[in-house]
């Protein structure tokens, strides 16, 4: 067991806790962060760290890992305490409005102020049904390293931003690449499904996954029947490797039990985002609001109003922005 | 004049306005960009193009005309219509809940939705008291090109993140550098604060500039301290006057928006009291603001996806609904 005392926890190392421990540092306080994952980034370095994204601003196009890489940089300029691998689990708010947090690893930490930046939380992919001797072989939910599927015939399911990113991603470097979609409509961006349609990507929509045929004790991939959700019509798709983007399970873990006002699984915030619990603050995509985007530019931004907030807060003496400081 | 007809017409071509740009597209939306100034970049382009940047998430460090390169590199695939050199003046309402700009070049935009991202306005550096005659002589208000300072004795008045900021970094191209601020207390970021000490920089607080020396460029500046009037001569040849800027919303003031002092108030949408009429960065009011340049990001990707909505009721919020 060790003890620390900061003056804010950040729970959660994705783009949103680091990025609130750097401008926590910037206004000079120390920082705690504590994440379940061993490595930073959350989402990002777990679910797509070689995704090529183009929506943060000031990168036309950058990987997963590029950009989690220079929100490590960024916050650890301030030599944050890291605590990764860690599930924050006790929270204790005691009279005088500090907190103690307890990680499942017995870490304590003693701060003034909390940020939850934890996402969509702990989050496991949702299964292809009937596929397991496939699963980690031929079958894979998400992609770490790219050329494992270079001169492959791919097949991506789903019809989401995931399913549309990860083709167009894989466009260049298979040897072919097809989407299925059980539906017609797409639930993805509008500029990657124009480049979806007009690229080399073969999009079969109203169309399901069968059945995979292969060999299923070495769990490689010969084909896979796929049917149409219209006609009945059955299809063999030559292929060797099946990326299922079906979306994600969540689970918050023993955040959904600290004493704070939950509505589902999100936090409810103010402009300032701040929860119902005064000193214990929130951005992300935990947060919810009228009009909120779960978007990394967004939870930026709600970072860095945290984290200016939180300044005022331990001190009201300092100024939200841009803080006065004595010479 | 041009009749243009656009989804979202995007007022300011600052950072907020360059990513609003990029997101519309990205939502496919088509879109207009005015700005009164002839360059993209807003006030970075304008202030500040040569200074390191240090917190826009991702970039441990990015120098201004870097970052604006980079946002209009992003925003071009989607090819937005960019009116720069023009003034938005008029802003006409219409029953379908579209809306028609009428711009200084008496260029007309009809456009289905509306985004003030116009940051602080119009704005001019406040001047240095009696002091024009040296305006180009050795006093500037902003630091355009650092290698314009290789070598000289500057000196930086003013107490801001960008006084602060200067001095930074200026050291190791200037000879010396010595910063003067009429308080002892700094309106910068801590850390800027805490390097600023830690560095090279001469600080003088509770000091202020009684008079510029020199018959044609600056041969010294003598300066004062508030509390005691003791008097002191700085041997510098170039003065950074970092005092702040006057700023002015210009004909938006006009505009059927309620604007509280000098900023547009809007709901957690990023909507103005305007329905259909969105705003976002500096120029944004609410409870707890906090105008730094990355919140002006959010806020952008925040009101374009509620605004895609105006557009387009059918249309999600997120993450936009689109057939195959």
């Amino acid at each position: 067991m060790s003890q620390h005392r900061v003056d804010v926890t950040i729970v959660g190392a994705g783009p949103a806790g680091l990025y609130a421990a750097t401008y926590a540092g910037f206004r000079n306080l120390t920082v705690a962060i504590v994440d379940a994952l061993s490595e930073p980034g959350g989402q990002v370095t777990a679910l797509y760290p070689e995704k090529v994204i183009h929506d943060i601003a000031g990168f036309p196009a950058v990987t997963g890992r590029e950009l989690v890489e220079g929100c490590v940089r960024q916050a650890s300029a301030h030599h944050p305490t890291f605590l990764l691998g860690q599930v924050a689990e006790g929270f204790t708010r005691h009279d005088d409005g500090s907190f103690t947090l307890t990680t499942d690893h017995d870490e304590v930490v003693d701060c003034r102020a909390v940020i939850i930046a934890v996402g969509l939380g702990r989050f496991s992919p949702r299964r292809l049904p009937g596929a397991e001797p496939f699963e980690g072989h031929g079958l894979v939910y998400l992609v770490r390293d790219l050329e494992t599927m270079r001169d492959h015939d791919l097949l991506v399911v789903g019809g989401g931003d995931s399913a549309v990113d990860w083709a167009l991603t894989f466009e260049p470097i298979a040897r072919s690449v097809t989407l299925i979609h059980r539906r017609a409509s797409f639930r993805a961006h509008e500029g990657p499904l124009q480049r979806l349609f007009a690229s080399g990507v073969e999009v079969l929509t109203d169309t399901e996954v069968d059945r995979i045929v292969g060999d299923e004790d070495a769990g490689t991939i010969e084909a896979v029947e796929v049917v149409s959700t219209d006609s009945g019509e059955r299809r063999r798709l030559g292929v060797t490797k099946v990326l299922a983007a079906l979306g994600f399970h969540a689970d918050l873990g023993p955040v959904a039990k600290w004493p704070l006002t939950f509505e589902g699984r999100q936090l409810p915030v103010n402009r300032r985002m701040e929860t119902d619990v005064p000193g214990v603050y929130a951005i992300g995509d935990v947060t919810t609001y009228d009009g909120k985007l779960r978007l990394v530019s967004v939870a930026f931004g709600e970072a860095v109003v945290a984290a200016n907030h939180v300044a005022a807060y331990l001190d009201p003496s300092v100024r939200v922005f841009p803080g006065y400081q004595n010479a | 004049m041009t009749d243009l007809e656009v989804d979202l017409t995007i007022i300011g071509a600052g950072p907020t306005g360059l990513y609003a740009a990029y997101y519309a597209g990205f939502r496919g939306l088509s879109t207009a960009v005015i700005d009164s100034l002839s360059e993209p970049g807003g006030q970075v382009t304008a202030l500040y193009p040569e200074k390191d940047i240090f917190d826009v998430a991702g970039f441990p460090s990015v120098k201004g005309k870097e970052l604006i390169d980079r946002l209009v590199e992003q925003a071009a695939p989607f090819d937005p219509n960019y009116l720069l050199g023009h003034r938005a003046d008029d802003l006409l309402p219409h029953d379908d809940g579209s809306f028609t700009i009428t711009t200084s070049h008496d260029d007309e935009v009809r456009t289905k939705a509306v985004l003030i991202t116009g940051g602080i306005g119009h704005f001019t550096p406040r001047p240095l008291p009696d002091a024009d005659h040296y305006e180009g002589r050795g006093l500037v208000y902003f630091v355009r090109a650092l290698e314009s300072m290789r070598d000289d004795h500057v000196l930086i008045v003013g107490g801001g993140d960008s006084a602060v900021d200067w001095a930074l970094n200026l050291e190791g191209i200037a000879r010396s550098i010595t910063l003067i601020h009429r308080r002892d207390r700094f309106r910068a970021h801590e850390d800027s604060v805490a390097k600023l000490l830690a560095s090279s920089v001469e600080v003088l607080t509770y000091t202020e500039v009684a008079t510029i020396e020199g018959d044609h460029g600056i041969e010294g500046v003598e300066v004062f301290d508030n509390r005691t009037d003791e008097r002191r001569l700085l041997p510098v040849n170039k003065v950074v006057a970092a005092l702040g800027f006057k700023s002015d919303l210009g004909p938006l003031k006009t505009w059927d928006i309620v604007i509280d002092g000098r900023n547009i108030l809007v709901d957690t949408r990023m909507q103005t009291t305007l329905q259909g009429v969105f705003a976002a960065g500096d120029i944004t009011e609410y409870d707890g603001k906090v105008r730094l340049i990355s919140v002006g990001f959010g806020e952008a990707a925040t009101a374009v996806n509620n605004a895609a909505v105006y557009i387009d009721p059918t249309a999600r919020v997120f993450p936009g609904h689109s057939s195959g």
